[in-house]
């Protein structure tokens, strides 16, 4: 397609954080190519950290969540357009206004949305938080009443929103079917930090705990649930926060790997196919020092595999992206950052730094040969760079 | 001492205002503004102070 006189274009679908961090990055790699951005949002790029946290307390106004990287031109913006098919031998998209479009390169940065329960259809009363909409809603209904919310899953999600609820002083009851808080990546020490910063901000944390029958009332209000410990709650408001899942059902039909997400290399470049990438949490990327493909759902990551992407593109670097996984929360007033890759099997110990932290504590969780592989580091955001060296340095001896 | 930050990383939670309240501020409408992009090397301590602390890693110290 490239001949004399061809202008190269970049389609990237899916206008969030990936997208447009690509999009930008693009342009400082030197790229001089046509670059159109499209996604089935309404709304200008923004990022969804503000939204469960300062925003849904109202700290923030909605525009603090818009994105404010600027893109040159030759570049277009098509907000409200959905990509419904993947011709990759033609090198083109079809698109829901039936209209098609065709790239020498393309990016895929189409993220995930929230997993469903089968017993709690979304309604007015059952939110699957995720975008700028859902928190609108949220906002306005938690600041116009003081009402019962009742939060299904404690992962990131469902503590932010139960810990910016509190803080508007609704009522919330945190239900997750594990025994302890996060035991994915966290250890029983730190799982026991962040259990007791909920209780202690008045949240009414149930364990090991499911929703054994739900009667909603889809207009608010009047909804009956009940839990498998035997106790019945009345609540104006359900959010439901039970994991993500990539947005890849559009792409089922194209000659693309897909398993957990786009399966991409460690440039983000799709298995088998020319000139396609993936970034983001659609991105299921092969992580060198894991030595397996891994998708991650945190903006550390989206951030950093749209700009390899973006370099890959541009021909400016061609290493592979050799990552430390990193994400942070906010809840209840403490910031909670996690390093690395945990795992239930590693060993949990106390992080000890030479100078006295006063505040927070963090831990570090190691393999059996002794090495840091993992931490979380509670309220201690000043020793994130050395507890960094330690893990990327154990990573380099696997 | 030139400073820069990544404005699509920052997530205005202040930290970076705790330990340079002379070159961080975090105003009402919720985004950080930089009061000195070039500040005197006797905030450099407090500066690379709150390069550490931010939690998402979004300032950097250019020279
Ligand atoms: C409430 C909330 C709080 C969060 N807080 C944190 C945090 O504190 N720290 C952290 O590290 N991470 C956090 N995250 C995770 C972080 O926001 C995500 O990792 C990040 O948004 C991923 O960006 P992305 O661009 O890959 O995907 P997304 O943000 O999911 O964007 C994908 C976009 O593509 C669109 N799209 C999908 N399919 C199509 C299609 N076929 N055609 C066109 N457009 C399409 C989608 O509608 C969406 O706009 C949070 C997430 C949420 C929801
Ligand atoms: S510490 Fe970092 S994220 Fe927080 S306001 Fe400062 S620059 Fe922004």
């Amino acid at each position: 397609m490239t001949g004399p006189g061809h202008q190269s274009k970049t389609v990237i679908v899916g206008a969030s954080l990936a997208g447009l961090r690509c999009a930008a990055s693009l342009r400082r790699e030197g790229y001089e190519g046509e670059i159109v951005l499209l996604g089935n949002e309404r709304h200008s790029p923004y990022q969804r950290p503000p939204l469960s946290k300062a925003v849904l307390t109202g700290r923030a106004p909605i525009e603090r969540a818009t994105l404010r990287s600027q893109v040159a031109p030759p570049f277009e913006l098509r907000l409200g357009v959905e990509a419904t098919a993947l011709a990759a031998e033609d090198q083109v998209l079809t698109l829901d206004d039936r209209s098609s479009i065709s790239y020498d390169h393309l990016v895929l940065t189409c993220g995930a949305r929230p997993r469903h329960l089968a017993a709690l259809p979304p309604s007015e009363t059952v939110l699957y938080f995720r975008t700028l909409d859902d928190a609108v809603r949220l906002r306005t209904r938690v600041q116009e009443s003081i009402g019962r919310l009742l939060v299904v899953g404690a992962g990131f999600i469902g503590s932010e929103v139960a810990s910016s609820a509190r803080e508007q002083n609704w009522q919330v009851t945190l239900v997750d079917l594990d025994a302890r808080i996060m035991s994915r990546v966290l250890g029983e020490g730190a799982s026991s930090i962040v259990e007791q910063r909920h209780r202690e901000n008045g949240v009414d944390l149930r364990l090991s705990c499911s929703i054994s029958e739900a009667e909603i009332d889809r207009d608010g209000e009047n909804s009956r649930v009940s839990l498998s410990d035997g106790s019945t709650l009345d609540v104006d408001m359900i959010v439901v926060g039970i994991g993500v899942e990539a947005n890849t059902e559009w792409l089922a039909n194209s000659s693309l790997t897909l398993d957990n997400g786009v399966i991409v290399d460690a440039n983000g470049r799709a298995e088998g196919v020319n000139n396609i990438y993936a970034a983001g949490d659609v991105a299921s990327w092969f992580h060198p020092a894991y030595g397996r493909h891994l998708r991650f759902e945190h903006f550390e990551s989206a951030t950093n595999q749209a700009q390899k992407v973006a370099a890959t593109i541009a021909g400016t670097d061609l290493s592979p992206l050799d990552e430390l996984p990193f994400a942070w929360s906010d809840q209840h007033g403490s910031v909670i950052q996690f390093l690395g890759l945990s795992d239930p099997s590693y060993l949990e110990r106390s992080l000890e730094f030479s100078d006295e932290s006063p505040h927070g504590q963090s831990f570090g969780y190691y393999d059996d040969h002794g090495r840091c592989r993992a931490a979380v580091l509670i309220d201690q955001s000043a020793h994130l760079g050395e507890v960094k060296t330690t893990i990327t340095q154990s990573l380099r001896s696997l | 001492m030139k400073i820069e930050v990544d404005f699509d990383r920052c997530q205005s939670n202040a930290l970076c205002m705790q330990s340079a309240p002379s070159v961080f501020e975090v105003r009402d409408d919720g985004f950080l503004y930089i009061l000195q992009d070039a500040p005197g090397e006797e905030l450099r301590q407090s500066v690379e102070e709150a390069v550490a602390n931010c939690p998402t890693q979004a300032i950097s110290i250019q020279d």
